[in-house]
């Protein structure tokens, strides 16, 4: 099973999905893992945890391949079908975790706090990329994490954002701008400019 | 900041990802031009874009143990519950149909005039008619039957009897 598969053209998962839906037990295989590995990235990106994650994306496959028959092409590509699910089913889970009180960053990283005396470039050379971007994602809300990583994760144009998170394209324009805004002032304290300190590595 | 400034801020998000009119484009990179303050604002921002492009898609990249895990919890959840079929599911128009098939069969015999108490046996003879007496009494008005299976003077005495005010003659026994 490979991490970053060819991405596939809409006529070959259209036949992937016609095959599947013929009843062909390798067409299924071939589609998770085509799209597997999509799907665990936005649900590790909004959840910020490795068995959510794999759980939200189990259901998520289980749901998708019952319901095949009805997939229709016409109204979606697949890999946005696939997304709406799981950024639904991710949506469950923060309201059954009530994730929107919860900090996470300090739920996972408190042994990596760094005593308040050092710099921030100090700190930020402690911790890795992801780390900093875990703990500025898990500070957005989760539309605005939605949005982002939609966005600059999966390079969704604004209108399958929108059919994604179930709202006007405008509002997830903005909802993009306000992420990136925050993240900007989340991420430059840690370092005289993300991309400078983030270039060292 | 002057409103120049605000105004090139509030749109450097579509400026950098291309999204803004021609117009609007061209003030933006005008104002860049002449203002370092600006500038150097559309720098970090331009660079956390970037930073963000190129980050956020390795970010929570799996291991590959990972989802061969959750691939084998697929297929046995699958083989559990409903598998995916070869034929496509039934569609739904079939349920509708039914609905509407057992609503008809249940409106027939309002639709036809008849109610379901008209297809019962005919019950025994039973008393039509009650009236009582016009004397106004503390005690319970005795009650007078009259059965429509009985003789023509009965019957007279129950077609009088619809007159409450008048007292029915009762006929003289024979």
């Amino acid at each position: 099973m490979t991490l970053f598969p060819e991405v596939p053209d809409d006529n070959a998962t259209a036949q992937l999905i016609a095959q599947a839906v013929a009843g062909e037990q390798q067409a299924y295989a071939e589609l998770y893992e085509q799209f597997a590995s999509g799907v665990y990235r936005l649900c590790y990106s909004l959840l910020l945890n490795t068995h959510d994650a794999e759980d939200v994306v189990q259901e998520t496959f289980v749901y998708a391949f019952r319901n095949l028959a009805r997939y229709d092409a016409n109204k979606s590509a697949f890999k946005t079908w696939l997304y709406t699910i799981a950024v639904s089913r991710c949506r469950n889970l923060y309201r059954r975790q009530r994730m929107l009180t919860l900090d996470i960053s300090q739920l996972l990283h408190a042994n990596l706090a760094a005593p308040k005396q050092e710099t921030p470039e100090a700190v930020f050379t402690q911790r890795s990329v992801q780390e900093a971007l875990r703990d500025a994602l898990a500070k957005l809300s989760p539309t605005l994490r939605e949005a982002v990583v939609l966005r600059y994760g999966h390079g969704l144009a604004y209108r399958e954002i929108a059919e994604v998170m179930n709202c006007p394209q405008k509002t997830a324009e903005s909802r993009v701008r306000l992420a990136h805004k925050q993240l900007h002032h989340l991420l430059l304290p840690l370092g005289q400019g993300l991309l400078e300190e983030l270039l060292q590595f | 900041m002057n409103w120049d400034c605000h105004y090139t801020r509030t749109r450097l998000h579509g400026y950098l990802n291309r999204e803004l009119p021609v117009q609007e484009r061209r003030l933006v990179g005008q104002h860049l031009d002449n203002c370092p303050q600006c500038q150097a604002f559309y720098q970090r921002q331009r660079l956390l874009s970037r930073d963000l492009e190129r980050e956020l898609p390795r970010f929570g990249m799996p291991q590959p143990y990972q989802l061969q895990q959750v691939w084998a919890n697929v297929q046995a959840q699958l083989a559990l519950g409903a598998l995916p079929n070869s034929a496509p599911m039934p569609s739904r128009w079939w349920y509708s149909v039914a609905v509407v098939v057992l609503m008809l069969f249940l409106a027939l015999p309002v639709v036809s005039g008849r109610s379901r108490a008209h297809m019962l046996p005919p019950l025994p003879p039973s008393p039509m008619l009650q009236y009582k007496t016009a004397t106004p009494t503390a005690l319970k008005p005795p009650v007078q039957v009259a059965l429509f299976s009985q003789t023509a003077a009965v019957q007279r005495a129950v077609t009088s009897a619809k007159l409450y005010n008048t007292p029915v003659p009762l006929p003289s026994q024979p």
